[in-house]
């Protein structure tokens, strides 16, 4: 694994558009920065990547009727779902982008998923048990991260 | 091997039949056939797990792990040790063969293997100290209400202990047990399924660990016991007299804390302050496991708060004496008791501090000096231990510091903040703490303030501050008038569960009855959220007719909740008895271990097997038929992820917390695979497609909303008669639809009959099954139904090709399909049934 300036990470995303699950995490709702909730860049981010959003924690309040499909899910049966029997309403991605989990959160999933799909964290704590995760920084440069992330979607 | 031979009535059992190595176990064996009876040795082929190895239980474990899949989340990809290593296992197996997967499953066994040794040691230290003063052949004596004395050594070693001779028997088994665990955690090159299930047996060794320390307590140190007290009484016993909370001590008066695991120092403290008559003078409080012991054999302890929380209770400067014992969430309390003067007696030779001298061997009036003078001291003896504790106190109060930051120093301290977000990123709770810092710079400390709320004071945070900041002294002073007014009422720990209750249970939630289900909620206090969100739990589940019981920290946090309108705190707001809308407080930690027996009761009383070595039949039977689920809500330690492993070997299903995604390993059930989800009807052996229930052992969730509706789906059982399944089905649908906006999408999995659907939900139910699922529905009715593999059929043949008939024997064990009808015993379907579900096509 390697971590990502953000450029890279759009770079990266962008390439894969249309293969990409989104997942939102409870901290989805919790974290504002400075005035934009994380679940307002994780539908952002679905939406320019033509992804759907698996919804975990209480997240799919939030993000139903704002992206393209959408569903309420478990974050830990993921995993699962991808390496037995994918019967989901949306095709089996061969990303996931997971935003709005505990660093250790991210760190369990992305191993679960490891050989699975690749994996990519948008948290301001890099984990390197994904495949590409942003470094670890400041809340103001994670902010600005995930705008220039945005940005170079599109 | 050639065998005793057995005589039961008219059967004949060959001893090595029946249990692997019978030698030395003859009388245990023997005992366990006699009590079988000849109807049930006819019926089964008896395996008996005497003594039992992790292998021993390989019957039912594979069944577990065949059904549910080991997710491991252990990154780590190299294998150390041996002196072999380091063999880096990503691209192929270490030298010795092991591979990946194993070496993850080796991660958990590994912090299995720990959690047990801490709650063996303290067993041991435990049982040593009761032989000592009363001798081996001290009885055992639960009373008159539990008919099933120390189940979790009679699940695994076959006999009840009647005295502490036998006890100790058990326990140095339990210790063979981990000794033979710890050689698989770092030798041979074993699968990972092998490894899971030596992780599950570490688990169940664990229950009986405690289950040794919780009889003691309540057999040698009269801990409140239900067993003793008459079950007219419970609804509302033990009485509500415990205070809970930062704000509930009388710092004006020498305050004791005690904190750790280890209760007999406080026993003796105790016992001196009542001979002394200094109960109005001496406040004695504690944290964590000790805390919630005190009060079960005195009525003026105080719980301050949950272990996890331990070092606030310091910081807030509660205690004048710390009498500290091992800890299960270690941490240098000696220098945290420096910061506020308090004085530290490390009891027990498990207490190392650094730079802590054991002086045990001073008489008191030296000891007393010598802690004068020191900021701590070891003791080993708890009669010492204690006595200091008292003869200290009020000279410690005259030393201590003023604890609290001041409003200015907290706006100067805030000044220093740089904002690097050192302390945002290793914070469990990703909690902004500086932003808090800016506004507190400016005058402002409500941040601060909302972030005592959620903070789980673990200090990591001040760990990684580059600029040294006192971060939680600064959150604990901007939260004075919080920690005044963190006052509750709890009632104390009541041990266990009888089975007079559990007849009551078995009516209100397996044979009828409307209570959805049975919740145990255990922990750490260790929450991504508030502590409130606890008694949210309770609430939601107790007011919709679950029975809920605590056990560990996790009481002291459910207690925290007042209703305004009833004037009632919620201890007193509901039936303190095992019955539906019942709430109840088992205990401190070792208390945990009353929840396997409690469901081995429920399993005794509905069928009558015995529960002495005969693991796979008493699981099978609890498994498929008994809404019961464990929540670990501060899923924070090795012995939260054992004591998990633990429950899912007895075939109870675990949600655990946020804190949960930390767990080594989680089981979980695929609802999509169908060929996952069968039984075998009892009585011909043919094999049916059930319900995927219940679908997992171990799930980690990330929220309290996602925490109820995954319990309430765990409630599901495929042997659960019709009035159960309605009330699991509706706990699960109301749930899903408030929480998440929309229902499930497998909730039709689990219906069988329109009977089965809440009446108040009924037709808008009726109408999705036929739009979404495309049933055919004629008004209130199921005309025909969809199986799994896409037919539609008729009712008849719905419920004959997709569950169990209502009532039927039947189970996920090959052995335990009936082998010869006996006299009856297994009954025909009755026509009642027949008319209702068909018959099946034998």
């Amino acid at each position: 694994m390697a971590a990502k300036e953000p450029l890279d990470i759009a770079k990266y995303l962008k390439e894969r558009k249309g293969k990409v699950l989104v997942m939102s995490g409870w901290l989805c709702e919790k974290l504002e920065l400075d005035g934009r909730r994380l679940i307002d860049y994780a539908v952002e981010l679905a939406n320019k990547l033509d992804a759907a959003v698996a919804a975990t924690g209480n997240t799919v309040n939030a993000v139903r009727g704002k992206v393209k499909a959408t569903k309420k899910m478990w974050a830990a049966e993921i995993p699962l779902y991808l390496k037995y029997d994918w019967k989901e309403p949306f095709e089996r991605p061969e990303v996931v982008v997971l935003i709005g989990y505990t660093p250790d959160a991210a760190r369990a999933l992305a191993t679960a998923m490891a050989g699975l799909v690749e994996t990519v964290v948008l948290d301001s704590v890099e984990v390197p048990e994904a495949t590409i995760s942003l470094r670890t920084m400041t809340i103001d440069k994670w902010k600005e991260s995930l705008k220039e992330i945005m940005k170079n979607l599109g | 091997m050639e065998g005793k031979v057995v005589k039961v009535g008219g059967v004949e059992v060959n001893l090595a039949d029946a249990v692997r190595d019978p030698r030395g176990v003859e009388d245990i064996a023997e005992d366990i056939l006699q009590e079988m009876g000849e109807r049930r040795l006819r019926q089964w082929d008896p395996k008996l797990n005497i003594f039992a190895h992790a292998s021993d239980i390989a019957e039912w474990d594979d069944i577990l792990l065949n059904k549910y899949h080991t997710i491991f989340t252990s990154g780590k990809k190299s294998c150390e040790a041996c002196q072999q290593g380091p063999c880096d296992l990503s691209a192929k197996n270490g030298l010795c063969g092991l591979d990946l997967e194993a070496h993850q499953a080796r991660e958990g066994l590994k912090e299995a293997c720990r959690a047990l040794a801490r709650q063996l040691t303290h067993a041991r230290d435990l049982l040593n100290y009761a032989i000592k003063i009363y001798g081996k052949e001290k009885e055992i004596d639960l009373g008159p209400y539990e008919e099933y004395p120390m189940t979790n050594v009679s699940m695994l070693c076959g006999f009840y202990p009647k005295n502490l001779a036998d006890v100790e028997r058990a326990l140095s088994y339990a210790e063979a047990q981990l000794a033979e665990l710890l050689y698989a955690v770092n030798n041979g090159n074993e699968s990972a399924k092998d490894l899971v299930e030596k992780t599950m047996h570490a688990g169940s060794l664990t229950f009986l660990a405690m289950e040794v320390a919780e009889t003691i307590k309540m057999c040698i140190f009269d801990f409140y016991n239900a067993g003793k007290v008459e079950p007219t009484e419970y609804k509302d016993w033990p009485k509500m007299q415990t205070p809970v909370g930062l704000g509930v001590v009388d710092t004006s008066k020498p305050v004791i804390c005690f904190m750790g695991n280890d209760f007999l120092p406080a026993w003796h403290a105790v016992r001196i302050i009542k001979e002394r008559g200094l109960e109005d003078e001496i406040e004695v409080c504690g944290v964590g496991a000790a805390g919630h012991d005190i009060p079960r054999f005195y009525e003026k302890a105080k719980v301050v708060t949950s272990a996890t929380k331990a070092r606030l209770a310091i910081r807030a400067g509660i205690p004048d004496v710390i009498v500290v014992s091992e800890m299960c969430l270690p941490f240098d309390v000696v220098e945290e008791a420096k910061k506020i003067g308090a004085k530290v007696i490390a009891y027990g030779y498990k207490a190392d501090f650094k730079g802590v001298e054991d002086k045990t061997e001073l008489p008191m009036e030296e000891l007393v000096k010598y802690l004068e003078e020191n900021d701590a001291v070891q003791v080993t003896i708890p009669e010492k231990a204690g006595e200091l504790a008292v003869e200290i106190v009020k000279k410690a109060k005259e030393g201590k510091k003023a604890a609290l930051l001041s409003e200015a120093e907290i706006k100067e301290k805030a000044a220093a903040c740089k904002a690097c977000d050192s302390c945002f990123n290793v914070c469990p709770n990703r909690l902004m703490i500086s932003r808090a810092m800016k506004a507190a710079k400016e005058g402002n400390l409500e941040k601060l303030s909302e972030i005592y709320d959620e903070c789980v004071f673990c200090a990591k945070c001040e760990h990684v501050c580059p600029n040294g900041l006192p971060i939680i002294d600064m959150i604990i002073g901007a939260s004075i008038e919080k920690i005044k007014n963190d006052k509750y009422m709890m009632r104390p720990g009541r041990g266990l569960i009888s089975h007079i209750e559990w007849r009551d249970l078995t009516f209100g939630f397996v044979l009828g009855g409307n209570g959805p289900g049975m919740v145990y909620i255990i922990g750490c206090g260790k929450y991504p959220g508030a502590e409130k969100d606890v008694a949210e739990i309770v609430r939601y589940l107790v007011d919709r007719n679950c029975f809920v019981a605590v056990a560990g920290c996790v009481a002291a946090d459910a207690a925290k909740y007042f209703d305004e309108e009833e004037r009632k705190y919620i201890f007193e707001k509901y039936l303190a008895a095992g019955l539906l809308r019942g709430f109840v407080n088992l205990g401190g930690c070792t208390a945990i271990s009353h929840i396997p027996p409690a469901t081995y009761k429920g399993t005794m009383i509905g069928s009558g097997y015995t529960p002495k070595a005969n693991w796979s039949q008493i699981v099978d039977y609890q498994y498929t038929r008994l809404p019961l689920v464990v929540l670990i809500w501060g899923a924070a330690t090795e012995e939260m992820f054992t004591v998990a492993m633990g429950f899912a070997r007895s075939g109870v299903s675990v949600v655990v917390g946020p804190e949960g995604f930390k767990f080594k390993t989680w089981l979980l059930g695929n609802k999509h695979d169908r060929s996952k989800w069968q039984m075998f009807d009892g009585i011909t052996g043919r094999i049916r497609e059930v319900e995927p229930c219940p679908v997992h052992m171990i799930i980690p969730v990330e929220t309290k909303e996602e925490a109820i509706t995954m319990i309430a789906k765990l409630f599901h059982r495929p042997l659960a008669l019709r009035d159960p399944r309605l009330a699991s089905l509706e706990a699960y649908n109301e749930a899903h639809k408030n929480f998440f906006g929309e229902y499930s999408d497998d909730w039709h999995l689990y219906v069988r009959s329109e009977h089965e659907i809440h009446v108040m939900r009924r037709m808008e139910m009726l109408r999705l099954l036929e739009r979404e699922h495309g049933w055919v529905i004629e008004g209130p009715r199921v005309k025909k139904a969809r199986l799994r593999d896409g037919r539609l059929v008729d009712m008849r043949d719905y419920v004959e090709n997709y569950g169990i008939q209502l009532g039927r024997y039947s189970t996920v064990v090959p052995r335990l399909v009936i082998k010869e009808m006996v006299g009856g015993a297994v009954a025909a379907p009755s026509e009642e049934i027949t008319k209702m579900h068909g018959v099946p096509k034998e």
